[in-house]
Formats: structure tokens, C-alpha cells, sequence
């Protein structure tokens, strides 16, 4: 009978550690998952009594908080512009933005075993960690500023470790004003709530010549200095004809680089029938076009033609100058512009730099990364002269500070809408030693020359001023 | 114990007639006081939690957020009572009262059914009510009497266990009586702890393997078919299998109970902190009391109830290992394995490792009378751990050396045919 005993008690351990297993399941590896099921309405309850994280700008300034109120506690926002950023994270509508990607940090939940009993023995509130961004709140309301009236998005970046030191997209919305907002934020037609300098996919125009440029140069289909063969007011292709030439009077044999200076679309078209679809798509693909960024909030992935398009040589000649079905969100536009700055590598762009428990016993770092080298040194030297070229005297002479040379391209882009077109600018200063990487999209504001680079250039000059 | 061969039926006739006579019976000792301490901590568990679990719906129903604690607290004090009275009882006493216990069970079982009796309450009828006083559940008391019946009967039959007419159809007839009616009630879960115990009772007392397993196949079928032709059972089933999908009905059990047990996490949410009792886990004080634990007290709350369950079903098991006879070894088994059972079922139905059924979860729960039931029981189980032989162990030891060769082959030792190539004459052991 022992036996038979010691089998009946090996199936009692049995279903026992089955049990814990599922247990374990439960309360450990779905944790997570379920306590953020929507509709859970403990979560939000417990939300509640967690004293969330602070978020503060690189200098410390305070950009989220939690306040005691009678339910417990309320999130608290100092500055509306990053609403889009920070997201919410409210009892009523869940969580949104830096608020959500990095819910566990803010919680503390990812705190050790050690704080967390201690907190519970003494019934403190947990306490969430304190994250902090790469954003500079001066620099990011000096760009909301400089924004104006106008929709659209801009970012300054650091191009070297792609850490975002303002990005702002307009219109945007007050995440403290949430509970009485919200309902007709989300029906407001201009999209109040959706991050256009991430999720926003825009009509590059000229600000795309580089990659098509890049493509040229990279393939040896040109040298800055190589005359473009049939230059002329238009250029026709399979019956349609691309317009904007914009090249000065007299000026009848221009080279690439003064193609590029000027921004003249029917060169580039040809250009871009020379390289092919292959090869430009190729440059594309090295630029992470096609592909969502990596990022601590959502990105679009932008891309050079719809799926399925057909790819016909009209299509590519108007690629070539960003239109066609180019569509780019205006971060692509400023990584693209990194790389250039930075001699061919393109940074991985963050925005969540630190996270630190509240008395800061332990801090750790987030990895800044890279993705990958779409330009190889020639290149991008190459590029960043036609592009100093653009500001000198170019196109962009609007974005020329008095005493840092300045680097940049303007765009113009179509938007097919009968409305006047978006206006673009991406550039960096000081252009031998980069340290500020800018894009910026004012929508159906008009030309990227009067509209976009005047607005660059008081981005840099600001940013330019805040490490003085 | 080995398993009876002729001389062992013999010593367990005297055994009984001696257990009859109450006189020199086995040595007596003190109790396993771990298991009276086991007990008392899921006691205390559960008093705690039920405070916690019930408070909300306490105060909803009652306006008094204590009265399902008060009334847990009368039933703990009555339990514990019972328990060390019961402790006392010579537990060969019971076996005199095993046909009367069974009897009496069926015709409270039967009596649950009549309409009038029987109280109706979320579609089962298991309490029987008279005037407006309300006896318990039957139900629960069955799981007891059979246990005592199926340890007597099964005692007495020692080797004849394994013949077809006299060991598995008797079996099988009693079994399926008695969880036919508590199917009838329905009750599910009961039912299958009934049979679980009565199962692992008949195994033990050294059953026919080779005839167990088409039980088991008939139990599958059976099962099968009452889930297919019962709706809410249907509904169970595909609630175990994704209890998202229907996650406001069938599935609303299930998923509260999950939600509950990853709000916990590892730490919990801390005593009292539930939010799952605030009106969204059915019943948090009965059969949902573990994912309670598990939002409050976390992992971690949870694994000390399962050590609990573990350290009862082994101090259950030893003491059946070392009992003085076949009847007190069956009858351990029988106790330490309903409480290990149930209190498997209980915490499988939160995990979702099973379907749901409800049940209660031992010492922990609320209840009347799965609560005094529960601590007889255990006072019964004590009451063996005063008679238990630590030599037996030994003897134990012993055997198993000597027995080592067999022991390699043991399965063949258990078929049928294998008994006559160990050559124990099969016409003496009926005939005995």
C-alpha cells in the first residue's frame, strides 16, 4: 500500500505544481498584459493610487507630475506643446504617448522586490521612476514660436546621438484638459491629437532631391560638378512635363550641384530616369524608407511609392523631386538629414534619455544606437557642401545665420489638393561641425524659401543660443 | 502497508472486530500536531480573507460590512470545536456508523431534490430548507460518509478488491448513486471531488489497474455527454477555452478571476486592496476566494496556501502510510485526498487550468457547511495520526529491500494474470 500511497502523492505534487505554474503564468508573464486590458477597470483604480513618475526635460525641468487630488493621484502637465509627445495617461481614456511606452518605468513596477515591500508594510503610495527627455523645454517653445499660425511639425535633433531636443507638432492639445476635451478633439478634422512629426506622411518635395542625389553620387552617375544634359524651363516624360526649373537667368549648362542649389525640378526628373527605380529605391531603402523608425513613440514608415504602384517613368521622374507618391514623415526627413550631417551615419532618435528612481538611487541610462550608414564619407561631404551651397546662395539664403554657416535644403510640395503647397525646410549648423539637425513643415503655407527656411533658421539660431 | 495478501486480510479482520469491541486497540499517541497547525493557518487565511473578500458585499446586502465575517467567525469556533472533538472519537467508532452515514447522506441527497425541501439558489439546489430554518448542504456531507464508506467496504474486501463482480461493479453502483444525485442538484464540482476521492480510495486499496482505466474512459464519455447536452456546461467548456471571447458572459468568471490574479502580480496589491471585490468577482468569498489571495497578497500569498494544501496532503499521506490498519489507512487517504482535490479544483478554476466549476476551497472559503464538515473530517484524520506506527516505517524500509525485485517489475504485480506467476493462490484469497 506505500506504494500506492507514494503514487497518489506524486499526482497530488503534480496537479499542485501545475497549478503554481499557471499561477506564475498569470500573475507573472501576463501581468502586464492584463492589468492594461482595456476595459479593466481595476487598473485604472490602482492607476490612481500610484504616484506616477516624474517627466523632466534635459535640464530637469519638470514636464509631467502627479498631484494628490481626492481620488487619488492626477497627472499634471507644465507644457501643453508636448501633449502630443508626453501623451496622457488619464483614469477615463487610458494612456497615450511617452505616457504609455513607458508605463511600467512610471509606475515603479519595474523597482525592486526590496522598495516594494517596504511600501507595502508602511502603506506608502508607490512610487513611479522619473524618466527624463532629450528635449530642451526653452528650445521647444521657441520652435512652437517661430511655428506660428501654421499646422505642420518640427524637429531639432542632435544628429550625432539622434536625441530630440524639440519636436512640435501643430495643431496640438492640452493633455489637463483631457476630460473635457477630448471628445471633440478626436472628430476635429486638423487632427489635434495625432503627432505629425512622427505618424504624419507629407509630400517630401525638393527636401528629397538629397536622396536623389545621394543616389547619384553613391552610383558614380554624377559628380557635383557633372552638367546636366538637357536642362531647359521643363522637362517632358511620356507626355507629362515637369515644370519648375528655378534656375537663375543665364544660368543654361548648370551642374548638380547648382541644380540642387536652385532646386530644379525637370534636372532632377532626368536624373532620376538615369538612375532608375532600382537604384533610387536602393538609396531609399539604405535610408530606412519603408520601414516605421524605431522610436520611443509610434512612427509612420514613409515611403517612395504606394504599394503595388505602377512604376513608370513619369512616376520616377517625379519621385525624384519628391512627388509623385513620395510620402515621408518629417523625422525620416531630419534622420536623412543627420546622416548627411554627420558624414553618413543615421542615429537612432530617442527622446527617452534617463530613468531614475525618485531619489535617484539608481539611474539608468537608455543605449543610443544607430541605423546604420546610408552614406558612405565622400558622399555625405559631398552633400552637405551642395547643401551649404543651397544656403549661401541658393534657395535657402533665408535660413543664413550671421556668424555659423548654415547647411540646408527647402521643398516645396504639391499636395494635389488645390491648396497652396507645404512648405519645407531640413538643414543643420554649424555645417562643418554639426550640432543641430532641423526639419520643419509648415502645411500649404506656400514656398519652402519664405515659409519654411526663415523658420529653420530661427530654430538654429535658438538652439544654437541654448549651449552658449 | 503493502498491499493485503492473505495473512494481512486476516489481521484486518481482527483489527475491525477489536476496533468493535473498543478495547486494546494500537498504541496511542499524541496527534500530528503539524497537521493541527497546517489546519489552523488556512483557517486563519481564511478568516482573513474572507473579512476582506466578503466586506463589500457584506455591507451591500446587509449594511454591515462584518456579517459574512461574524458569521465566518461562529462557523470557525464550531469547526475548530468539532474538529477536537471529533478528534477524540476512536475513528474505528465510524465504522459502525458508515452504512448509517451513507443511508443517511443519500436520503438527505434525495431529500435536496423534492421540491420544497430544497432550496433553489443560482439555478442549483443543494440546501434543504424546512420552515426557515436551512440545513446544510448534503452534498458536502457526503463527501465524508462516502469517504468513511468506500475506506470500511473497501477494507473488508482486502484482496477480493480486484475481482470484477465483487470489487468494481459494487463500486461503480455506489459511486454513480451517489454522484448521480448530486449531479441532479447540479453540482459539478462536489461531484467530482466524490468521485476523485472515492477513485483514488479504490486505487489505493489496491484496485485493478487494468480495470480503472475504463472507468476513467466511461467518466471521460459521461462527461463528455453531460457537457454536450447541458448548455451551461457547454458554455463552461468554451469559456475555458477562451474566456475572452465571451468575456461579459460565460467567460466573466474566468476573466475576473485572471484580471485579479495579474493585478496581484508577484507582491499583490497588499491586504484589503482588491479592487475585483468591488462588485466584480462573483462570489469573492467563496468560490473565488483564491484570486482574491492572489490580487491581495500576489504570488507570493498564493504559493503559501498552495504549501499549506501540499504540507496537508503530505502530513494526510504519511499518517495513511503509517496507519495500524487497512480501514485507517484507506479512511486517511480518503480525507487528505477530498481536501487536496478540492482545494486543487478551487485554485484551478481561477488559474483556468480547468473549467469552471465552483467549489470551495477548504478551511478558506466561507461556508457553513462545507466549513464544520471540513473540520470533522480533519478531526477524523487526526484521530488516525494518534494510532499511527513510526516502526511501520521501518518495516517499511524493510520490505522494500527485500521487495526490491519485485518492486522493478511492480506493474506486472498488478495485472491480473501476473498474480498467478507470483504465485499467490487466487482460490484461497476468495475463498478466506
Amino acid at each position: 500500500m506505500g506504494r500506492t500511497v507514494k503514487q497518489v502523492a506524486f499526482l497530488v505534487v503534480l496537479a499542485f505544481l501545475v497549478v503554481s505554474l499557471d499561477l506564475a503564468y498569470w500573475q507573472v508573464v501576463r501581468a502586464p498584459d492584463l492589468s492594461q486590458r482595456a476595459g479593466n477597470p481595476r487598473a485604472v483604480k490602482a492607476m490612481e493610487q500610484v504616484d506616477r513618475g516624474l517627466i523632466v526635460d534635459r535640464h530637469g525641468t519638470v514636464l509631467a507630475r502627479s498631484v494628490r487630488s481626492a481620488g487619488g493621484f492626477k497627472r499634471q502637465y507644465t507644457m501643453p506643446s508636448l501633449s502630443p509627445l508626453i501623451g496622457y495617461s488619464s483614469v477615463r481614456f487610458g494612456q497615450d504617448g511617452i505616457e504609455k511606452t513607458f508605463d511600467t518605468q512610471l509606475q515603479g513596477t519595474a523597482g525592486d522586490l526590496a522598495e516594494a515591500l517596504a511600501d507595502l508594510v508602511l502603506q506608502r503610495p508607490k512610487v513611479g521612476d522619473t524618466l527624463t527627455l532629450s528635449i530642451d523645454a526653452k528650445l521647444q517653445q521657441a520652435v512652437e514660436q517661430a511655428m506660428g499660425d501654421a499646422n505642420g511639425a518640427a524637429i531639432v535633433m542632435k544628429p550625432q546621438d539622434g536625441e530630440i531636443l524639440a519636436m512640435v507638432t501643430r495643431p496640438y492639445f492640452d493633455a489637463n484638459q483631457l476630460d473635457a476635451e477630448l471628445q471633440r478633439l478626436r472628430t476635429d478634422p486638423s487632427g489635434p491629437l495625432f503627432n505629425r512629426a512622427t505618424l504624419g506622411l507629407f509630400p517630401p518635395g525638393s527636401t528629397f532631391k538629397i536622396v536623389t542625389a545621394a543616389a547619384a553620387l553613391a552610383g558614380g552617375n554624377a559628380r557635383p560638378d557633372t552638367k546636366i544634359p538637357q536642362p531647359g524651363d521643363t522637362f517632358v516624360v511620356d507626355g507629362f512635363t515637369v515644370r519648375g526649373s528655378n534656375l537663375p537667368r543665364g544660368l543654361t549648362d548648370p551642374t548638380l550641384t547648382q541644380a540642387f542649389q536652385y532646386s530644379c525640378n525637370p534636372c532632377f526628373a532626368q536624373l532620376g530616369l538615369q538612375l532608375g527605380w532600382q537604384r533610387l529605391q536602393q538609396q531609399a531603402d539604405m535610408f530606412a524608407i519603408g520601414k516605421p523608425i524605431p522610436f520611443d513613440l509610434p512612427t509612420a514608415a514613409s515611403r517612395l511609392a504606394d504599394a503595388g504602384a505602377d512604376l513608370s517613368r513619369v512616376l520616377l521622374a517625379n519621385s525624384a523631386y519628391g512627388q509623385g507618391q513620395v510620402s515621408v514623415s518629417p523625422l525620416q526627413m531630419a534622420l536623412i538629414t543627420a546622416a548627411v550631417a554627420n558624414g553618413g551615419s543615421m542615429p537612432l532618435p530617442h527622446l527617452v534619455t534617463q530613468q531614475a528612481t525618485r531619489q535617484s538611487q539608481s539611474i539608468t541610462s537608455f543605449e543610443v544606437g544607430n541605423l546604420g550608414t546610408p552614406l558612405d564619407g565622400q558622399v555625405a561631404a559631398e552633400l552637405r557642401q551642395m547643401m551649404v551651397a543651397v544656403v549661401q546662395q541658393g534657395s535657402g539664403t533665408q535660413a543664413r545665420l550671421p556668424n555659423v554657416q548654415v547647411a540646408g535644403k527647402t521643398g516645396t510640395a504639391e499636395t494635389g489638393d488645390g491648396q497652396p503647397p507645404d512648405a519645407w525646410f531640413v538643414g543643420f549648423a554649424p555645417a562643418d561641425q554639426p550640432r543641430y539637425v532641423v526639419a520643419v513643415i509648415r502645411e500649404h503655407k506656400g514656398e519652402g524659401f519664405d515659409q519654411a527656411a526663415p523658420m529653420a533658421r530661427a530654430m538654429l539660431q535658438a538652439a544654437l543660443a541654448s549651449d552658449d | 502497508m503493502r498491499r493485503a495478501g492473505g495473512r494481512e486480510a486476516d489481521t484486518e479482520r481482527l483489527d475491525s472486530s477489536s476496533a468493535r469491541a473498543s478495547t486494546a486497540g494500537p498504541p496511542e499517541h499524541a496527534p500530528d500536531y503539524a497537521l493541527v497547525i497546517v489546519t489552523l493557518a488556512l483557517l486563519c487565511i481564511g478568516i482573513v480573507m474572507v473579512y476582506s473578500a466578503s466586506l463589500v458585499v457584506s455591507y451591500a446586502q446587509y449594511g454591515d460590512q462584518t456579517y459574512f465575517f461574524q458569521r465566518q467567525l461562529l462557523w470557525s469556533a464550531l469547526g475548530v470545536v468539532v474538529m477536537f472533538l471529533v478528534m477524540r472519537v476512536p475513528y474505528g467508532w465510524w465504522r459502525r456508523l458508515s452504512v448509517i452515514g451513507l443511508a443517511l447522506s443519500v436520503i438527505l441527497l434525495v431529500a435536496v431534490l423534492v421540491p420544497g425541501l430544497g432550496t433553489d439558489v443560482l439555478g442549483a439546489t443543494r440546501w434543504i430548507k424546512i420552515g426557515s430554518f436551512t440545513i446544510g448542504q448534503p452534498s458536502e456531507l457526503c463527501k465524508v460518509t462516502l469517504a468513511i464508506y468506500m475506506a470500511d467496504w473497501l477494507a473488508r474486501k482486502g484482496e477480493r478488491v480486484r475481482e470484477f463482480g465483487y470489487g468494481l461493479v459494487p463500486f461503480l453502483v455506489v459511486l454513480l448513486v451517489i454522484t448521480g444525485l448530486v449531479m441532479r442538484q447540479p453540482d459539478m464540482g462536489t461531484a467530482l471531488v466524490i468521485i476523485g476521492t472515492a477513485v483514488t480510495i479504490f486505487f489505493v486499496a489496491g484496485a485493478d489497474l487494468l480495470q480503472l482505466l475504463p472507468i476513467g474512459a466511461v467518466g471521460v464519455l459521461g462527461l463528455a455527454a453531460l457537457t454536450m447536452t447541458s448548455g451551461y456546461r457547454h458554455g463552461r467548456i468554451n469559456a475555458f477555452l477562451d474566456p475572452w471571447a465571451d468575456a461579459s458572459n460565460t467567460g466573466y468568471h474566468v476573466v475576473q478571476s485572471l484580471i485579479a490574479l495579474g493585478a496581484g502580480g508577484v507582491q499583490g496589491l497588499g491586504l484589503g486592496d482588491s479592487r475585483q471585490k468591488f462588485g466584480l468577482l462573483p462570489f469573492p468569498y467563496t468560490d473565488s476566494i483564491f484570486a482574491v489571495i492572489g490580487e491581495e497578497l500576489g504570488l507570493v500569498g498564493c504559493c503559501v496556501v498552495l504549501v499549506l494544501f501540499l504540507l496537508l496532503a503530505y502530513r494526510g499521506l504519511r499518517t495513511a502510510r503509517l496507519a495500524p490498519d487497512r480501514f485507517a489507512s484507506l479512511l486517511a487517504i480518503g480525507i487528505s485526498c477530498q481536501m487536496a482535490l478540492q482545494a486543487f479544483l478551487n485554485i484551478a478554476v481561477v488559474t483556468s487550468t480547468v473549467p469552471f466549476t465552483g467549489i470551495t476551497l477548504p478551511f478558506v472559503s466561507y461556508g457553513g457547511s462545507s466549513m464544520l464538515v471540513s473540520f470533522a473530517a480533519m478531526g477524523i484524520l487526526l484521530n488516525v495520526t494518534k494510532f499511527t506506527q513510526e516502526s511501520h516505517r521501518h518495516a517499511t524500509i524493510q520490505t522494500n529491500v527485500e521487495a526490491a525485485a519485485e518492486r522493478r517489475r511492480h506493474w506486472w504485480a498488478r495485472l491480473p494474470s501476473a498474480r498467478h506467476r507470483a504465485g499467490r493462490p487466487r482460490a484461497v484469497l476468495a475463498r478466506s
